[in-house]
């Protein structure tokens, strides 16, 4: 079995705004075209947002990344590129292994179904073999701790309960890639500290973490190399603590 | 990037391995859509029902013919058009809705294509049912070659629909005005295909409004079967041309725009 990683080599990604309805529009753009330009000024080229510049970066098995960057510094853009979400509109990315992500809380669940069944939903979702579905399910039970709140809808949870679930669910049966954005901060110092047993465990299979984080606790508990990002681009990569020192110097300037 | 065609061309294939996902996503979509009703999916039944009496009625009188054949061709074809109609008119959601599923797991793009087109096929299920009741009250002529023929119309039926909610997804996904447009073309087609009105009706000058109009041959190979009967050659040759080009188009379409789309949603 091949070790997973993740390449990238120039890869960008450019969100088009749609800044007037005629840009979203077919007939808007059919008559721009056959007036030459005349009708539906509106309709010319879309306009470009540069989430992230030419990102060069390799991931090998067993790292543990932490983003770090300001807010609008491009780390959720980053984190929908490194999991496979958001295919970059420019250069290449060459993902090794399987992934699975938590960048919205709840994608997937229905508010409707009780949490056991959201658990086997999730299960299909993740296409997780019919075999290991009763072991995610206890395992789920046991690490959420949620208790008779399984048999409840999901409309019943707070936001960190919701989280405990997705949680449990993206890490019950590991893939090669694990990508967490900021949403993990819902969580209480409870869960934090399960999460980190958790994590570490994982990665200790030689699968990969991405986490984007604000604060230096769960940088430093979580992850063994650091990516500062400002503007769409990485200003600096390598270990925890000096990228951290890098960020903060920054941020007094 | 001709490698990128193939990759893209992949994610097709890639959706038709996983068809299973596909088709307990529409089971669950039915699920969500009717939740905490009395009668479910039997809702979208019970109004078509109510409506091919209504027209049956009404334009039995006008047009003089007679309710015991007039109603089961009207229930005919409408099992056949509702499945047509939904199939262009939601096709610019189908990727739009899915977007959470879309964004958080692995499945491929398409596995939203056949589950939206799972999720049609199941309603015409509940209205085929409701047209088999009919047709042994009123004592239909179905013979076995006859509802036989009603298979090949099915693949047929189901070629056709996989095409078009590939190309119309990723459309619709880019162009917001292709939801609307297409719901004010199908209110016209509705008129101008003969789903409650018959072609003896049209004079022969008038035959190219039916001619040259795809879901009238799509809906002929469906629902002459249903009613006992075959359908002209004509219509299966056209049929086939119908739902071979709407697969090809559809699956360029799609793969030329699969990457794009994800900026789009």
């Amino acid at each position: 079995m091949t070790q997973p990683s993740i390449i990238a080599r120039g890869a960008a990604v450019h969100y088009p705004i749609v800044l007037t309805g005629a840009q979203q529009s077919l007939l808007a753009g059919l008559a721009n075209t056959m007036s030459a330009g005349r009708f539906a000024r509106g309709a010319g080229n879309t306009e470009y947002v540069a989430g992230v510049h030419n990102v060069n970066l390799e991931i090998k098995a067993g790292e543990r990344i932490g983003l770090i960057g300001r807010n609008g510094a491009g780390k959720s853009t980053m984190l929908r590129l490194l999991a496979g979400v958001l295919p970059p509109s420019r250069g290449s990315l060459l993902v090794k292994g399987t992934s699975t992500n938590i960048l919205q809380l709840g994608s997937g669940m229905d508010a409707d179904l009780t949490g056991f069944e959201n658990i086997e939903r999730m299960s299909r979702l993740l296409e997780i073999p019919k075999s290991e579905w009763a072991r995610v399910k206890a395992d789920v039970e046991e690490f959420t701790e949620l208790g008779r709140f399984l048999a409840l809808p999901l409309r019943t949870y707070s936001s960190g309960m919701s989280l405990r679930l997705g949680f449990a669910m993206a890490t019950s049966y590991p893939r090669d890639i694990l990508v967490i954005d900021e949403v993990i901060g819902a969580g209480d110092m409870f869960f934090m500290n399960k999460a980190i047993e958790r994590i570490k465990s994982y990665t200790e299979q030689a699968k990969i973490l991405i986490l984007a984080t604000h604060g230096y606790g769960a940088l430093e508990a979580f992850c063994n190399r650091a990516i500062f990002m400002e503007a769409g681009r990485i200003r600096a990569d390598g270990d925890v603590q000096e990228v951290w020192q890098t960020y903060n110097d920054r941020g007094s300037v | 990037m001709k490698t990128n065609l193939f990759e893209d061309l992949a994610d097709i294939s890639t959706g038709v391995s996983k068809l299973n996902v596909a088709v307990w996503l529409a089971s669950e979509d039915m699920r969500a859509r009717y939740a905490r009703t009395a009668l479910g999916p039997w809702w979208n039944v019970l109004s078509t029902a109510v409506f091919v009496l209504a027209l049956g009625v009404t334009f039995g009188a006008l047009f003089g013919q007679p309710l015991e054949t007039f109603l089961p061709y009207i229930a005919a074809s409408m099992a056949c058009w509702n499945f047509m109609n939904s199939m262009v008119q939601d096709g610019p959601m189908v990727l739009i809705r899915a977007n959470g599923i879309i964004q958080a797991y692995a499945l491929p793009l398409s596995t939203q294509i056949f589950r939206s087109v799972a999720d049609k096929s199941m309603i015409m299920g509940h209205f085929l049912l409701v047209y088999a009741g009919l047709a042994v009250f009123l004592k239909v002529p179905v013979t076995i070659p006859t509802s036989l023929m009603f298979i090949p119309a099915i693949i047929i039926y189901l070629v056709t629909a996989i095409g078009v909610s590939l190309a119309f997804g990723v459309l619709g996904a880019r162009f917001r005005d292709l939801g609307p447009a297409l719901a004010t073309i199908m209110t016209m087609a509705f008129l101008l295909t003969p789903v409650f009105w018959q072609k003896v009706a049209l004079k022969p000058e008038q035959h190219w409004i039916t001619d040259f109009n795809p879901f009238f041959h799509l809906l002929e190979i469906g629902r002459q079967p249903l009613l006992g009967k075959f359908a002209a050659q004509e219509h299966w040759i056209a049929s086939i041309g119908i739902a071979s080009f709407s697969l090809i188009a559809g699956a360029l379409i799609f793969s030329m725009m699969r990457r794009k789309i994800y900026y789009w949603l």
